[in-house]
């Protein structure tokens, strides 16, 4: 259900990018992601920043890419779907409840705080997320859920398949700096960067092996409290 | 001076008693202090063994509830907000809330990194490392960790739990402080005193004690790290009393060193003792007393008689013969002692008189021999002297005697001699000394103030008495001669 949203939402942003580029020329980046066991990453998020004349490595684009869409984030179950949203800075998110209790949605990350009471069989009102970055969101009735949003200053991303595998459709010839972005991922985004020049005749590729860390469960673990061992250590 | 003590046969009966009976009562006594010595230090050493068990069971039990308060605590959405807003004012205002919810002293929240973000003790504190980092490693590595350290001067019981928002983005860790007043609960879960020890630059500190201020004190300058870290029990003297201890590490996983030293006063335990051993020296002392006068009096009974015996013997020496031992009925050995003796001196009084008999008189005839004469003669003398009065002696012998033996024989002579007796003493007065004077002559001393005349009337009433055996014919007195001698006395 994930990667056909996943797929909806890329050929949206394919049309999007058909719309706004119509008289250039586009062309495509294919990426994989792979651990360092060579086992690929699925829900990485691929962004693609265009490096302008003049501007510095990763300086971003212009306001122009600003999104004004809505998505909705279901919340049902135990979970939190999708689990890895990425959203485009201004991308406002509505939390829609199915399930049969009221849900308080929370996130203390520096990127943005809130918390919103959603009740059952309702959605909340879109919330824009205007700065990118990392937001971890939990419910403050069920310690167990976790989802993560990804916000980025750009319109070309994409989400690994199960195959690690992600390519970034429609973009202007020009020189981009594509980027990778897990929630285990060990280094910061900025730290894996490949610089591609994407031209119409050649689809570029760009490979990442990120070095994940296991990723924490969220809720109540098993208590193991050290009693102070009978004669020391 | 020790034989002058032992002199008498009565004080060494005594003292072998006295000290028969000292060496009983000090051999129980002993037996009877040790024994209760080793029952006192193993009753301790139990209570020791069970008070830790106790004092590890409350802790772990105080710990798991302690962490879950926390945890649950950690959980609140409130909590969560406050960490989330970066603002410390908010954060330690919910930090405090939270303490008094769960009834604690401390709360620390740490970042990730281990840096204190804030700190209900030092509300106004700038970030710094956390001085307990490896609590916080045992808490990454099992998700929570637990144990005793010392913060701000203070000794706690901490626990660390991650601030989940959902993921863990922080630490909290929140303690209770162990002081004097909050160990007193030990003391009162176990009857042990408990001690708490942080290590100091190498030396042992008391953070907390139940114990007053002069023992804790005390304790504190003997306590050695190497005694703490000794795993069985041992024992010590604080201000003149005996305790037993026993250490156990309770730092868990603070990684700092939080030693627990419980003890009891060995001395206390042996109060109940040394009741037992003060009624068993005043017995001591009641069978003392009892001894003494036991054995005085059975001493002295034993050895009245033998004293008496003592007494006789010498009296028998002096040549007092009069003294009679009573004899005791009873036939014990001194009774039959006794009765000996009485016989013995009979027996020796008889023998005397035997050779008394011997020495004065004559065999034959009854009378003083010559020597009991001489030395009567020797006293008159001497007394005659003295007064200047007269005395007369008068020796005799029998006409014709060895003729008549001769002619007669012996036996004759012999009955004459013996006749001689009888007749003479009718013959001489009373007051008159007569002796055979040796063969047949006779002497007859007569008392002081004799004169010639008395002497010469004594010769005629001599002749003229009648011999039994001479007796079918007189005596002719003209036969008889009498010569008189006045003596010249020694003037003096």
């Amino acid at each position: 259900m994930t990667g056909e949203k996943n797929r909806i939402q890329s050929l949206l942003i394919a049309g999007m990018v058909a719309l706004l580029f119509l008289s250039a020329c586009t062309a495509a980046i294919r990426t994989a992601v792979h651990d360092e066991n060579g086992m690929p990453v699925r829900n990485a998020v691929i962004f693609a920043t265009e490096v302008q004349a003049g501007a510095k490595n990763g300086a971003g684009i212009a306001g122009a890419a600003r999104s004004t869409r809505l998505t909705n984030i279901e919340v049902s179950g135990r979970g939190i779907n999708p689990k890895f949203l990425p959203v485009q800075v201004g991308t406002s998110v509505s939390f829609c409840n199915k399930n049969s209790v009221q849900h308080q949605i929370y996130s203390i990350s520096p990127t943005k705080q809130f918390r919103l009471t959603v009740d059952k069989d309702t959605c909340s009102p879109g919330m824009a997320f205007e700065r990118p970055g990392t937001i971890v969101m939990g419910s403050a009735i069920d310690d167990q859920m976790v989802a993560y949003i990804y916000v980025v200053d750009t319109p070309w991303f994409a989400t690994t398949g199960e195959d690690g595998r992600a390519s970034l459709e429609g973009l202007p010839q020009g020189t981009y700096d594509v980027r990778v972005w897990h929630p285990a991922m060990k280094r910061q985004p900025e730290a894996v960067t490949r610089r591609v020049i994407s031209t119409a005749s050649g689809e570029p590729g760009a490979r990442f092996q990120l070095y994940l860390r296991s990723l924490p469960i969220p809720g109540p673990q098993p208590m193991q409290p050290s009693p102070p061992a009978p004669g020391g250590k | 001076m020790t034989m002058r003590l032992f002199r008498t046969f009565q004080r060494k009966l005594l003292f072998f008693f006295l000290g028969l009976y000292v060496i009983v009562q000090v051999v129980a006594y002993l037996a009877v202090t040790s024994a209760s010595t080793r029952t006192a230090r193993k009753h301790i050493n139990d209570e020791l063994s069970s008070g830790a068990l106790v004092f590890e069971q409350v802790i772990q039990a105080r710990i798991e509830r302690f962490l879950l308060g926390t945890s649950i605590m950690s959980r609140d959405l409130g909590f969560k907000t406050a960490f989330g807003s970066g603002d410390r004012a908010t954060l330690l205002a919910v930090m405090k809330n939270h303490l008094a919810r769960i009834k604690a002293d401390i709360m620390l929240v740490v970042s990730r990194e281990g840096r204190v973000i804030a700190d209900s003790i030092a509300p106004r504190s700038r970030p710094a490392a956390f001085s307990l980092p490896r609590l916080l490693a045992a808490a990454r590595r099992s998700g929570s960790a637990s144990g005793m350290a010392s913060l701000h001067g203070s000794l706690y019981r901490l626990v660390a739990v991650p601030l989940e928002a959902p993921l863990p983005v922080a630490w909290v860790v929140a303690g209770f402080r162990i002081n004097d007043t909050a160990s007193q609960e030990f003391r009162t879960l176990t009857g042990l005193d408990v001690t708490f020890f942080v290590e100091d630059g190498g030396k042992p500190v008391v953070a907390a004690s139940t114990l007053p201020g002069e023992l804790q004190k005390a304790l504190g300058a003997t306590v050695r790290l190497e005694d703490l870290q000794l795993h069985g029990n041992h024992e010590f003297p604080l201000l003149g009393e005996q305790f037993l201890g026993l250490a156990r590490d309770v730092s868990g996983d603070s990684g700092s060193h939080v030693t627990v030293l419980m003890q009891r006063s060995l001395d206390e335990a042996l109060r109940p003792f040394r009741s037992l051993r003060n009624r068993l020296a005043l017995l001591f002392t009641a069978g003392l007393l009892f001894v003494i006068a036991g054995g005085m009096l059975i001493s002295s009974r034993i050895t009245r008689p033998i004293r008496r015996l003592a007494d006789g013997a010498h009296s028998i020496e002096q040549g007092d013969y009069t003294c009679v031992l009573p004899v005791d009925p009873s036939q014990d050995e001194v009774g039959r002692l006794s009765n000996a003796f009485n016989l013995m001196r009979e027996a020796i009084k008889n023998r005397e008189d035997q050779i008394l008999r011997i020495a004065t008189y004559d065999a034959l005839t009854g009378l003083v021999n010559r020597s009991h004469l001489y030395h009567r003669m020797e006293s008159a003398i001497a007394a005659a002297c003295g007064s200047a009065r007269t005395l007369a002696l008068i020796i005799m012998n029998i006409e014709r005697f060895n003729e008549v033996v001769a002619t007669l024989g012996h036996a004759a002579g012999k009955a004459i001699l013996k006749d001689m007796a009888p007749l003479l003493r009718a013959a001489a007065p009373s007051t008159a000394l007569i002796a055979r004077f040796g063969g047949d002559l006779f002497a007859v001393l007569l008392a002081e103030g004799a004169g010639e005349q008395d002497a010469v009337r004594v010769v005629r009433d001599i002749q003229n008495a009648r011999s039994p055996f001479l007796g079918r014919k007189r005596p002719d007195p003209d036969r008889g001669a009498v010569r008189h001698h006045d003596l010249p006395l020694p003037r003096r």
